[in-house]
């Protein structure tokens, strides 16, 4: 081949990700007639996904997706802000708009290009032992377990739970300890990492979602000819869509299969209001320190409709 | 790499490593120090007061990396890094001070390149922020051309060292 | 890849340390195959020390470093005396029975070959045990510092592997209690047959309060430091800070065998340590990242199955190779060479990570014992003067416990997953 696309990431073979890049694979090099060449390297082989989005910009690596969104563009951060959206098709239509092209263009000032943007799993939702959650009061006091990524930590803060960091691995183990009384994830991960086991209520605060740009290093993009950049162009949004339809379908899978396991409980309109209300300081937060202004979190509302 | 032999007391270079090394070891114990004191102050606020510092344990593993870049050079000068030493040991001294002089100047060329190709990798990605401390990650990436800086200087020494100690006679 | 592993070899052969080989290596590589991705050098090594599971590394040591000054053996010794030092070969089954304990309260098997080695080793010669099968037991016995938690190569391979530090620890768990149990075994066949002596004990009710009442605060440790690490209260790297601040307050206020003048000391003997450890992980960023990139790892998949081995031939065949190069390589280096070889290759068979990681510790601390390159045959022939072939000598028969373990843990799965599964999910 003319060209070689080393890709990395950092989840298993048996994930969606890895599943819709090897469709990009498949893709790509037929559409290409050979002239460019994939390589996949799964399950974090070359390195953590903030490493490997380094690897990208230095060209060591040409392309991967992942959770270091902020590394290529801070404004990423807009598509996670809680209560942003109330449906899955606003964030993918938000994604796919001309406001998605002007956020993933703003990367390629870092050195990355972005040709598609998907998303990473479905919406978040939050898992405890101790009563639903209806309203903002219910979440007050709880202690609740969330990685260590900010837009997270300060929702709960902001209604009035206690984050407690936990590693991964070890969340099992402290929700049955008591340790935490609940904890937040999409429901593929509570699935997968039996949280359930250790839980008993569901509420579908669908409070937030994550981007998953397909990153691709801005210099070796450019060296493709117009024809094969065309070519790139369109699988690379293709296997992006298919992403988005199979990982959202599977979410909705894990949902059912946890709804056998905890009683689960919706959000009503009225009541999400109170939480959008109750979480509009993150939001404040970033608009104030420069992240994004005012109006591109209206532009970014206004893209999901 | 043991016994000094008197040209160790006497010479001045050697009499500035022995003080750079001296300063290194107390640096590393108080950031150790330091590191030690901010994990049990993270374990007390998260149990005894529901709290925790934003970025304290992203800081602990900061100094960490520092501890191990300086750590590492200040091992060559102590001749401590693990290694297989059971041939270089059976072999005739004069045979294995010329390897032990060979190695140096191996690991000194590894840690120049890599000094090299650091400090180009972190003016690409060095300006990249932290996502929760908010500073920039080349803060702290130097930690590896520094480390590598004083590498580079410790097995210059150790050569200068190697030069000057009498092979001791066979007798021994 | 020939020129990869030549290299390492070659570079290691003669003296240059294990991490900056690794480097050397990779750096040829590059040089001669891959020089466009040679860049990738610095952001290796950075990787491997930027790691908040390793920054336990450290406390872990320093823990070890603050029970040993603060006066922790000679109470641990005491306390096992009560209960089988009235047996035949009774210093034999204290040694075994106090390394066991130890084991539960430090993460590395050479300090607690030095610590009980210094203390029971002169005590065995003057009641008339052969000096190398003394030796042979401390050193033999002490593998069980690595093997039971918390153990500091464990953590080592928990950052190699992506797992899960409690799972882990609990995974060794079972195996280091059956080294030492049929260690008691293997010393009661050999008391007897040489007539060791037994030991008066006093055990009138009152001795053996104070004797339980001073071990009690140190057999606290493995409670908090394992406890809170299993549970999910603390990570590995807060337990080990917790459990640091506990033998530092144990030894400056209940032993009293510390000063606050000791620890400046102290702590920089172990920050130089870690880095001495950490130097390795980092450099073997550099060495496993062309691994992946050749795709090594698939080729040793294949190459099981091509020789057709299930899960447990395999394991077998794997376990031969890590007593292998535990015999040449310390045990850090080489679990960061085993690891990213051969356990992706092992998964794909079914094996759990778990078990893997339980008879990779237990293999690689049979390599403490055995010669040319043994930390604990060192510090062990230096504490009795005996030479280190004549050490490793009389600690082969107290080894065939390990050996017995390491065959166990291939041939049952269950040794290693049941506990953590039970108690983990
Ligand atoms: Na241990
Ligand atoms: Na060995």
């Amino acid at each position: 081949a003319d060209f070689n696309f080393k890709f990395a990431h950092s989840q298993p073979d048996s994930s969606v990700r890895h599943k819709s890049m090897l469709f990009f694979k498949e893709a790509l090099e037929k559409e290409s007639e050979g002239r460019i060449s994939v390589e996949i390297f799964s399950g974090s082989q070359l390195g953590s996904e903030p490493e490997v989005m380094d690897m990208v910009k230095m060209g060591t690596v040409q392309g991967t997706r992942g959770g270091a969104f902020t590394k290529a563009n801070k404004k990423f951060l807009i598509y996670t802000l809680p209560f942003l959206y109330d449906s899955t098709d606003a964030v993918l239509k938000a994604m796919r708009s001309d406001f998605g092209t002007h956020i993933a263009d703003a990367a390629k000032a870092n050195g990355y290009y972005i040709p598609a943007t998907g998303v990473a799993g479905g919406f978040r939702v939050v898992t405890n032992n101790k009563h639903p959650i209806n309203t903002p009061a219910d979440v007050e006091g709880l202690k609740i377990r969330t990685p260590g990524i900010e837009t997270i930590i300060k929702t709960f803060e902001a209604l009035g739970a206690s984050p407690t960091s936990i590693p991964y691995g070890e969340v099992y183990m402290a929700l049955k300890m008591g340790v935490a009384d609940g904890q937040e994830n999409p429901p593929s991960n509570i699935s997968v990492m039996k949280f359930y086991e250790a839980q008993t209520y569901l509420s579908l605060l669908n409070y937030q979602i994550h981007p998953d740009p397909l990153f691709v290093n801005l210099k070796w993009y450019e060296g493709l000819p117009d024809d094969l950049k065309t070519v790139f162009d369109k699988v690379s949004k293709e296997a992006i869509a298919w992403s988005d339809e199979h990982w959202l379908a599977s979410e909705a899978d894990y949902l059912k299969f946890l709804s056998d396991k905890l009683e689960v409980n919706e959000i009503s309109a009225e009541n999400r209001a109170k939480f959008v209300e109750k979480v509009r300081p993150v939001w404040d937060f970033y608009i104030q320190n420069g992240t994004f202004s005012e109006e591109e979190v209206n532009q970014a509302i206004e893209a999901g409709k | 790499m043991s016994g000094p032999a008197p040209a160790y007391q006497v010479h001045p270079v050697l009499r500035a490593e022995k003080l750079l090394m001296h300063l290194l070891t107390w640096l590393l114990t108080a950031l150790f120090g330091l590191i030690f004191v901010l994990v049990v102050i993270l374990v007390i606020m998260r149990y005894g007061f529901n709290t925790t510092i934003i970025g304290g344990s992203e800081a602990t593993v900061m100094l960490f990396i520092y501890t191990t870049a300086l750590g590492a050079a200040v091992d060559i000068a102590r001749g401590k890094h693990i290694r297989i030493d059971a041939l270089i040991d059976s072999l005739p001294l004069r045979i294995k001070s010329w390897l032990e002089g060979i190695n140096l100047i191996l690991i000194g060329i590894l840690h120049a390149m890599l000094l090299y190709y650091s400090t180009q990798w972190i003016s690409v990605v060095g300006n990249s922020e932290d996502p929760v401390l908010h500073i920039a990650e080349g803060l702290i990436e130097v930690a590896i051309p520094i480390g590598c800086a004083f590498a580079i200087l410790f097995c210059i020494t150790r050569l200068i060292a190697l030069i000057m100690t009498p092979l001791p006679k066979p007798t021994n | 890849m020939l020129l990869l592993i030549g290299s390492l070899v070659l570079f290691m052969l003669i003296g240059v340390p294990i991490a900056y080989s690794m480097g050397l290596s990779g750096l040829l590589y590059f040089l001669v195959y891959q020089p466009d991705l040679i860049a990738v050098l610095p952001a290796r090594v950075y990787a491997g020390m930027n790691s908040s599971v390793m920054l336990s590394l450290p406390l872990f040591i320093v823990m070890g470093h603050l029970m040993n000054h603060g006066g922790l053996t000679g109470r641990l010794i005491d306390f096992c005396m009560l209960f089988v030092g009235r047996l035949r070969g009774g210093l034999g089954l204290v040694s075994v029975l106090t390394a066991m304990v130890f084991g539960g309260i430090s993460g590395s098997s050479v300090s607690d070959a030095a610590s009980i080695g210094q203390v029971m080793i002169p005590a065995m010669k003057k009641k008339g045990y052969p000096v190398r099968t003394a030796t042979g037991l401390i050193a033999a016995s002490s593998t069980m510092g690595m093997i039971i938690p918390p153990s500091i190569p464990m953590v080592i391979y928990a950052f190699a592997a992506s797992e899960s530090v409690g799972r882990l620890f609990l995974g060794s768990l079972i195996a280091g209690v059956m080294v030492g149990v049929f260690m008691l075994g293997i010393v009661l066949i050999i008391a007897h047959k040489n007539q060791f002596p037994c030991e008066e004990v006093d055990l009138a009710p009152a001795k053996v309060l104070r004797g339980t009442m001073e071990g009690l605060p140190a057999l606290l440790m493995p409670l908090i430091v394992v406890g809170s690490v299993v549970t999910g209260i603390a990570t590995a790297t807060e337990s080990a800070a917790v459990g640091a601040l506990y033998a530092l307050l144990v030894g400056l206020f209940v032993y009293r065998g510390l000063t606050f003048k000791d620890l400046p000391k102290l702590f920089g003997e172990a920050i130089l340590s870690s880095a001495n450890v950490m130097i390795i992980i980092a450099f073997s960023g550099v060495f496993t990242w062309i691994l992946a990139l050749e795709h090594v790892t698939q080729m040793i998949g294949m190459l099981f199955v091509q020789l057709q081995l299930g899960p447990t031939t395999a394991m077998l065949a794997v376990a031969v190779v890590i007593l292998l190069i535990g015999f040449f390589v310390d045990v850090s280096p080489a679990i960061l060479l085993l690891t990213p070889v051969f356990l992706p290759a092992l998964k794909m068979l079914g094996v759990s990570p778990i078990q893997f990681g339980a008879v990779l510790i237990s293999g690689l601390a049979v390599g403490l014992v055995t010669p040319p390159v043994g930390m604990c045959l060192n510090v062990c022939a230096s504490v009795s003067g005996e030479g280190i072939l004549s050490v490793f000598r009389g600690a082969l028969p107290f080894l065939l416990a390990n050996f017995l373990v390491v065959l166990l843990l291939c041939l049952f799965p269950v040794l290693s997953t049941w506990l953590p599964s039970l108690l983990m999910g």
